[in-house]
């Protein structure tokens, strides 16, 4: 155990929370704004990387393939959110939780097994674009670039996000919207078209996520189920409907989970569920919830 | 009762005893299916199955809960069966009754510190302990085998007198010791449902502010809710593992959890029976339309979001409501929580 | 006094919602709080029913300090409590809803081995209770399909369920019709024969004619208490509702 292994784990475990961030982000957004929990959320982040990988595999081989996937995924992934929000998910906004929870719980084994029928239970790849294959020398180790421009990329977009929110007209009018649907509607603005837009937005962050996650981690047909309890541990530490609370819960969650494979191997799921029990039974808000 | 001309069952349902011709229906029919179904264990798998949905259904159908980690103690009674049966080698009843109460003290500690919470902080909880449970048996590979699970158990059988034994080892001979245990346990969970106790879960599903106004310590009762769906979900639990003469990992996994959340909903929530129904009908239709069309659970994704969206009685409100309108229109209260 | 407070006092974050409230309810009266809307009239209810925690101050109920107890146990010691928004088990019959808030009462709560239907005393009880309030005629049709006014008296009939010595209701003919609201008027009247009524009402002919004391709110604060003479006179109580109507 030296520096460097250490350092490379943390840089390891940044990258994946960069990833955890993008689809938790995605997930607190359509919390905080709809008040749904969204189960199928993981499947949706699924569905960017196959439709990356299906956009990637069009265009052939080329140095801008990646690119156009990286593109493309994310906006197809949108529009699917927003025909699933208009068609299903807009009569259950004055449910019980409950139904909301199971409904979309419906909608994840429907695209599960969508996923399984269009591509097949075999995992699917493309490889790294040219512009970021190979490494980068960081003193006392290398670390692959790829990774580097993950990281750098989610920490735009989210601060990207951040600004859409909280300074633009767009933005206010989102935020507006979660503290008094009927108001905003009153001003003439149509809160439906809000609310579907704002789902587009979360789940495209997933399929974004998928997306860029695709030449890394491959694509299978249980990633969207895994990625999916982890969101949850994500958001639930940081604290359901924060924003902050998604870039630092995916934090701490894959900086966790990478040092936990160098210390306790075995004790890795264990520790990040354990927490997450934690976190809902003493500040349920998690950690930069409100009140 | 008090002079009133109206009759009090109209308002409340009629008394019922343990045994009556709903149970014995349900009894006949579900006896049935080992003659009816072209296979010989699947049948026996149902009733495992139905009797772990209709003991989550106390919770959601019931109480209001929606406990997405029911694995967690159908696991965790599938493998305090296995290790007894590997190291013990006591009567299976014995066996059967110390994996219920396992199963239902976890129930009680997951419960108690889930309860607290409401709405989908408490789904996600009941999530998180489940998978918390799962890596523990997971980890854990000395006790519960890890991933390959326990294997080789022998299925002992039933002694009744010293040198006395009711053989198990048949598919018939142990379908018919789950199908009896399962009507025993219908009946008792009825009883618990039609009870006292089980009206006030009712009134916490419809709503426990109300509930706490009039004098009910809601946590209480919730908490007593998980230990009793903790308790049979554990018991259905250790018969599968009598069954399967293994424990598979998949015993602690949320996919089972999902299953019984899936065939109490498909089977319809509203009644007792419903998740019975839910059970059969995904496990034939698992059998037979898998082999036609490997991904037909898009079918069954799709008939699940629509029952959630217009039918919430599930397959067993469609029926109900089939029978009302063939025969003159009756208010039972059978049927209606 | 059925029921005091001693400088009842709830904040929200930074917003004093009932401030210092002394509250002394007579045992046999039917006691009427007013006030405009955002007094704190149903914070005060709140905290009387354990439902929020109390920033400051205590409250007795039959010299019993009851300050930090919890809702169910202040219905078992005998405070019933009719709500603003009705709190009604929408999915159940008008008889089960009553008959489940009297067996609350009763023995064999967490009896699990007989049915529920073999314990005649809740049953008896209940119908009782939906003599009295003429909700017989509908007793088997599901609350939730009650028209407003009826729901509105069956949320009366759940806070008597409790046989309890002191009735706190909270708008009980809100959204009512004129009719509706004579026949509540009536049966506020004769429940006050039996038991202490607590009323918060925006109503002003039923508030100044039923009531003994009226206690009014404005902002959180006490600015009157006294019979309903005296209220129709107090110059603050008129400035509170800005020139208001309090003039029956």
């Amino acid at each position: 155990m030296n520096a460097g292994l250490i350092l490379v784990q943390l840089l390891n475990g940044i990258t994946l929370g960069a990833i955890y961030v993008l689809v938790a982000v995605g997930l607190t957004i359509v919390f905080g704004m709809l008040n749904i929990i969204n189960f199928a959320h993981g499947s949706l982040y699924a569905l960017g990387a196959y439709f990356a990988f299906m956009v990637a595999t069009v265009i052939g081989e080329s140095s801008g393939s990646f690119w156009a996937a990286a593109v493309v995924a994310p906006v197809l992934t949108g529009i699917f959110g927003a025909i699933i929000e208009i068609t299903l998910l807009r009569r259950m906004y004055h449910e019980l939780h409950e139904y909301q929870i199971l409904l979309t719980f419906g909608v994840a084994m429907v695209l599960q097994e969508i996923i399984i029928l269009v591509w097949g239970t075999y995992g699917k790849s493309i490889p790294m674009p040219s512009q970021l294959d190979g490494v980068i020398h960081l003193g006392l180790f290398t670390f692959p670039t790829y990774r580097i421009f993950l990281i750098l990329f989610t920490a735009v977009t989210c601060l990207g996000l951040w600004l859409m929110i909280e300074k633009t007209k767009y933005g206010s009018i989102i935020r507006a919207g979660t503290e008094n649907r009927n108001m905003v509607s009153c001003l003439g603005i149509d809160i439906n078209k809000v609310f579907t837009v704002i789902f587009a937005l979360g789940v495209g962050m997933a399929g974004l996520a998928g997306a860029l996650s695709l030449p890394m981690r491959g694509a299978q047909s249980a990633m969207g189920d895994s990625i999916m309890l982890l969101c949850f541990v994500t958001i639930t530490i940081g604290g359901l409907g924060s924003f902050t609370g998604a870039i630092l819960g995916g934090l701490i969650v894959g900086i966790v989970e990478s040092m936990m494979a160098l210390v306790w191997p075995q004790g890795g799921m264990i520790s990040i569920f354990a927490a997450m029990a934690l976190v809902i039974l003493v500040k349920p808000t998690g950690l930069m919830g409100l009140k | 009762m008090n002079g009133s001309k109206f009759p009090i069952h109209d308002a409340l349902g009629r008394k019922t005893g343990l045994i009556d011709r709903h149970i014995l229906i349900v009894s006949g029919l579900s006896l049935l299916l080992y003659f009816i179904l072209p296979f010989r264990t699947l049948p026996t798998e149902i009733l495992v199955f139905a009797l772990g949905a209709v003991s989550f259904n106390i919770l959601l159908g019931y109480t209001g809960l929606l406990s997405f980690g029911q694995g967690a103690f159908f696991g965790s009674g599938a493998y305090t069966a296995g290790l007894l049966l590997i190291h013990f080698h006591w009567h299976p009843l014995l066996i059967l009754l110390l994996s219920a109460f396992l199963a239902a003290s976890i129930a009680a500690v997951i419960g108690f510190l889930s309860i607290r919470q409401v709405g989908i902080y408490f789904v996600m909880l009941t999530l998180a302990f489940n998978q918390l449970v799962y890596f523990i048996v997971y980890q854990w590979k000395s006790l519960t085998g890890g991933d390959d699970g326990l294997l080789n158990i022998a299925r002992p059988d039933l002694s009744v007198l010293p040198g006395l034994a009711v053989p198990l080892q048949t598919n018939f001979q142990f379908f018919i010791f789950v199908w009896a245990i399962f009507i025993v346990v219908l009946v008792v969970i009825r009883r618990i449902t039609d009870s006292p106790f089980g009206r006030i879960l009712v009134a916490i599903r419809e709503n426990p502010d109300r509930g706490r106004a009039v004098g009910y310590n809601i946590f209480h009762y919730k908490l007593l809710a998980f230990i009793i769906s903790g308790f049979f979900t554990g018991l259905a639990g250790g018969l599968y593992t009598l069954f399967l003469k293994m424990v598979p990992i998949t015993a602690v996994d949320i996919i089972t959890s999902s299953d019984f959340v899936i065939m109490s909903l498909v089977g319809g929530t509203r009644s007792l029976y419903g998740p019975i129904l839910g059970a059969a009908i995904i496990k034939i239709a698992s059998e037979f339309l898998s082999q036609i069309w490997s991904r037909w659970m898009i079918v069954l994704g799709l008939i699940f979001v629509s029952f959630v969206l217009f039918m919430r009685g599930g397959l067993w409100g469609l029926l109900l409501n089939l029978h009302k309108k063939l025969f003159a229109p009756k208010m039972e209260g059978e049927g209606r929580l | 006094m059925i029921l005091t407070t001693k400088d009842l006092t709830k904040h929200f974050g930074g917003l004093e919602a009932v401030s210092k409230v002394n509250l002394n309810v007579e045992d046999g009266t039917i006691h009427s709080i007013i006030g405009p809307n955002g007094a704190g009239k149903t914070t005060l209810f709140n905290m009387l029913t354990g439902e929020i925690p109390v920033t400051m101050g205590q409250i007795y109920f039959q010299n019993r300090e009851t300050t930090r107890l919890k809702p169910y146990q202040i219905a078992r010691a005998g405070i019933g409590r009719s709500f603003q928004q009705n709190r009604l088990f929408k999915g159940l019959s008008v008889l089960e809803n009553v008959r489940l808030a009297v067996h609350a009462r009763c023995r064999g709560r967490f009896n699990t081995f007989k049915h529920f239907l073999s314990f005649s005393q809740p049953i008896k009880e209940a119908c009782a209770i939906l003599e009295e309030l003429q909700l017989m005629g509908v007793a088997a049709r599901n609350a939730g399909e009650l028209s407003h006014g009826l729901q509105r008296t069956l949320e009366v009939a759940m806070a008597l369920a409790a046989r309890p010595a002191l009735l706190l209701l909270d708008e009980p003919t809100s959204g009512m019709s004129p009719d509706e609201t004579v026949k509540m008027i009536r049966l506020l009247k004769r429940l006050g024969k039996r038991l202490t009524l607590v009323i918060i009402e925006h109503n002003m002919n039923l508030v100044m004619s039923i009531s003994s004391t009226i206690t009014v709110l404005h902002q959180g604060l006490v600015i009157a208490s006294g019979p309903p003479e005296e209220i129709k006179k107090n110059p603050k109580v008129h400035q509170a509702y800005l020139g208001g109507n309090l003039s029956c």
